[in-house]
């Protein structure tokens, strides 16, 4: 046992420096990975404090093994996802969107509002949270850059787009690292996890919806210009107004019958989730199994191979959950996770009511302040040393992912995809403030983030009888 | 099951919007105080087409900087 264990277990001798080091080095990461100076990749800070935990013996050398065990799957259904998408992008199927909500809305700006909001939902859907913020939001920026609107209208686009991407991660688990690693956690299964959580987490994303369309209102143009765009002039590269007679008589060929046998693919891996698991089949490898026949179904049709696949996947997502659950592993090891039993286990005790809104309002709380990922971890570890009754377990756990999934939009701190968000939009010299997000943010997530958690109350009260 | 069925509408609704229009469609969607469209690939071959086109685009580009 390490000298870390040994503080754990004798609460009576805890020694404050050494709590004080991991807190420090635990602060430390996460301010880094937030901020990211230099733009480096968050995974460095990440596997940088995770190493000074191992190094000062925080976590033992020995737990290695089961914290891999625990993230290994998660990460790899998600970076399976994350090849899906490199590879309906490699083929050019992402280029034609903006030009289709451009003609789909029809001019209309509530049109364009729903289609952008549905396109962003999918997107999660299908692939991640993560990953719909990086594909949506520069497809929603072209869209409005071809529209010419001003920057208040710009954002009545693009912020409900990033918070719906982002609270779409709740209703399936699957789009979620964090979710999936908390689900492993706690010992549920998707379809238990869909059965509680799919719709008390959409009545949530509904309300969000309805209230970012009712804020933005006055901003969503009643009529749209009319573009007159054709598929042979629109630019497919260009992120400005496309000129009404220019014409590409070069312009990519994409086979739209490939396209129609990738959807078919990555709709069925979805499905398969659902409908294999309980077969015995674990997730990770159904998600394998489908971003694989993507590649062989490329490689058949256009004789592409794997190296661009290879190339662009981020595979440092493996490293980056690994060293995070170690950092939490480590706060678990000096006691943390011991603090917020004494303090919370009495409440979350007493009543399922309780418990939803305890946990739900602490992973709130935790994830504004240090990111939902460390949030989600340390609210699910404690969780299950609280010694609760399964059903208990089960809602506590699920009220942890409503406020890591809606609670942390209130600031762009709460998730990494907000923070990406932000990143893109100051790339593409679109202005948006942390206050002014957070003013945006703090009218419209706690009503939806109350409304979701009592949905659970309600629904789960029915579920179990 | 119902999750699979929310899924395969979900992924219906993700097709329509990454697939694109087809162009014969979009007439549809002009509403009938436009003017006249005027197939943009003809413009390579017919110069006088394309002066008339110049004159109504031109207008439609002054809508399109402002919006109501």
């Amino acid at each position: 046992m390490s000298r870390w264990k040994m503080t754990k277990t004798r609460r009576g001798d805890v020694n404050d420096q050494m709590i004080l080091l991991p807190l420090i080095i635990f602060a430390l990461t996460i301010f880094v990975m937030i901020w990211k100076p230099f733009r480096i990749n968050e995974t460095i800070p990440t596997t940088i404090g995770a190493s000074l935990f191992l190094l000062f013996g925080i976590v033992p050398l020995s737990d290695l093994l089961s914290i891999f065990n625990i993230v290994s799957g998660a990460a790899i259904t998600i970076l399976s996802s994350i090849v899906m998408s490199i590879i309906l992008e490699s083929l050019g199927f992402f280029n034609w969107v903006a030009y289709n909500l451009v003609n789909r809305a029809k001019q209309s700006g509530l049109k364009l509002f729903i289609y952008t909001a549905a396109l962003c939902f999918a997107m999660t859907l299908f692939f991640n949270n993560d990953g719909s913020i990086l594909i949506t939001t520069p497809i929603i920026i072209k869209t409005v850059n071809m529209l010419n609107l001003k920057n208040n209208q710009k954002i009545a686009y693009l912020l409900p787009g990033a918070l719906i991407a982002t609270a779409a991660s709740a209703p399936i688990a699957v789009s979620n690292i964090a979710n999936l690693i908390a689900l492993k956690i706690v010992g549920l299964d998707i379809n238990s996890y869909v059965t509680l959580m799919f719709v008390p987490s959409m009545i949530g994303i509904g309300v969000i919806t309805l209230l970012l369309y009712l804020y933005f209102k006055k901003d969503i143009p009643k009529k749209l210009p009319n573009l007159k765009l054709h598929m042979k002039n629109y630019e497919v590269n260009n992120r400005s107004l496309p000129h009404p007679l220019s014409i590409h008589t070069t312009s990519p060929q994409v086979d739209w019958g490939l396209f129609k046998i990738c959807m078919i693919i990555i709709v069925a891996t979805r499905a398969g989730f659902f409908l294999l698991t309980p077969f015995g089949i674990s997730l990770e490898w159904i998600a394998i199994i489908g971003a694989a026949a993507l590649i062989a179904v490329r490689w058949f049709k256009s004789k592409v191979g794997v190296k661009d696949v290879v190339k662009k996947t981020p595979w440092h997502i493996l490293l980056f959950a690994f060293s995070m659950y170690i950092l939490v592993y480590g706060l678990q090891n000096i006691g943390l996770t011991d603090i917020l039993i004494q303090q919370l286990s009495d409440v979350v005790k007493q009543d399922r009511l309780s418990a939803i809104f305890t946990m739900g309002g602490l992973l709130t709380v935790l994830s504004n302040t240090f990111n939902n990922l460390p949030a989600v971890m340390i609210g699910t570890l404690t969780l299950t040393e609280m010694d609760l009754d399964a059903h208990t377990l089960q809602v506590a756990y699920l009220a942890n992912i409503i406020g890591s999934d809606i609670g942390a939009l209130l600031t762009p701190v709460g998730t990494l995809a907000t923070l990406l968000w932000m990143f893109i939009l100051r790339e593409h010299k679109i202005h948006i403030s942390w206050k002014q997000y957070t003013k945006i943010a703090f009218i419209v997530i706690p009503l939806g983030l109350i409304i979701s958690l009592l949905s659970l109350y309600l629904w789960t009260n029915w579920i179990f009888g | 099951m119902l999750v699979t069925l929310f899924i395969l509408f979900t992924g219906w609704i993700l097709y329509l919007l990454m697939k694109p229009i087809e162009e014969t469609d979009l007439p549809v969607y002009m509403s009938e105080n436009d003017p006249p469209q005027v197939e943009i690939a003809s413009l390579h071959h017919e110069r006088k087409v394309n002066e008339v086109v110049d004159v109504s685009l031109e207008n439609d580009k002054n809508e399109a900087r402002g919006c109501e």
